[in-house]
């Protein structure tokens, strides 16, 4: 136990000195092509929620399904061009429309995953107005 | 022997009720004002292949042969046209805005430049559906223009 309050600061520090470095990539994403661009998709506290609860999991580096992962990946979206961005909101909003996603095998397992109306509706128009901004 | 005639006669009562039961492929629709050919969206040669390789499972105007409605044919083609039209529906492409238009033509040129479409089981009994490489390039090209077309609108 000592030995590893001994070692503790060492720890802290280069957890410190990690997230130090993973810092830059997060605040100024730039794109391929070297010029920094704004980040265009915001997440409001409740779509991030709803997001959080019912598709990080399948679309994020934790989830194990490769077809999800590379059709749709939360995390990269801002590092896309303004053309994949468009097309990623509107496979978004046509999946929730078409009530693809999330997908039924896995609501039949899981009924508390579905998407309530009210969710449907925050997560569509949240895509639809950042899609408008994007055909600016 | 009587227990084969019993199976066969079974499969073949099974076969007979399946012809009233099953449900049939979607019936096709007269009128398509929004139809992406009728808009001339698409002309000559293009909208030939089109016709001829992607109506069949992705617009209101099926060709449908005779043994289309026969079960259990008529199962499988029921369920490839439903899914392609929830997919892409030519025959409905002006109902879709901007967005969407632009992302089912990257689309096309996806599947195109994949060999994903038309579907395998479909080429193999069309066999003058399938796309030479000098179609697929000429649908390409007119998928890349048409997008052009659609994002200057
Ligand atoms: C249980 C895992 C799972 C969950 C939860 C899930 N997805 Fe998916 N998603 C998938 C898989 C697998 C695919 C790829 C195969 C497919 O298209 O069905 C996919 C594909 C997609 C696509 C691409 C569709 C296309 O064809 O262009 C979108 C967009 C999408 N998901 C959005 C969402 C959204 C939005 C949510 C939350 C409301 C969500 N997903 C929740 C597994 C999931
Ligand atoms: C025999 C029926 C059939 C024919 C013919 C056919 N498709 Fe499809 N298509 C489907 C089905 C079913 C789906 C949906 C399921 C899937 O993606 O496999 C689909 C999906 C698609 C998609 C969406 C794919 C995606 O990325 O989600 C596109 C684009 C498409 N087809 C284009 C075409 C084009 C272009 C042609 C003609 C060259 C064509 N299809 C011919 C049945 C067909």
């Amino acid at each position: 136990m000592k030995r590893f309050w001994m070692f503790s600061p060492v720890l802290l520090l280069t957890l410190l000195f990690l997230g130090q470095n993973d810092l830059p990539t997060v605040s100024s994403p730039a794109s391929e092509s070297g010029t920094v661009r704004l980040d265009t998709i915001q997440y409001p506290a409740k779509v991030k929620a709803v997001i959080d609860a019912k598709c990080y999991d399948c679309h994020s580096e934790k989830g194990d399904d490769e077809d999800a992962k590379e059709e749709l990946l939360w995390d990269n979206l801002n590092k896309l061009s303004k053309m994949d961005q468009l097309f990623s909101m509107d496979a978004i909003i046509e999946s929730i429309e078409d009530g693809e996603m999330p997908p039924e095998d896995h609501i039949k397992k899981h009924p508390e995953a579905a998407l309530s109306k009210e969710e449907a509706k925050l997560l569509t128009e949240w895509a639809d107005a950042i899609a408008s901004k994007l055909m600016e | 022997m009587k227990v084969l005639k019993i199976v066969g006669g079974l499969l073949l009562a099974a076969l007979i009720i399946a012809q009233f039961v099953a449900p049939k492929p979607p019936a096709n629709q007269e009128e398509n004002p929004g139809d992406l050919i009728e808009n001339g969206l698409a002309e000559g040669q293009v909208a030939q292949l089109l016709k001829n390789s992607c109506y069949d499972c992705h617009s209101n105007q099926v060709n449908y042969p005779w043994y289309s409605y026969v079960a259990p044919v008529s199962i499988l083609v029921r369920h490839d046209v439903l899914e392609g039209k929830e997919e892409l529906n030519f025959s409905e492409w002006q109902d879709y805005d901007k967005r969407r238009k632009l992302r089912k033509l990257k689309e096309v040129g996806e599947v195109l430049e994949e060999d994903e479409m038309p579907l395998g089981i479909y080429t193999l009994i069309h066999q003058g559906a399938k796309l030479s490489d000098a179609d697929k390039e000429s649908l390409i090209e007119w998928s890349e223009d048409l997008m052009k077309r659609t994002m200057a609108e």
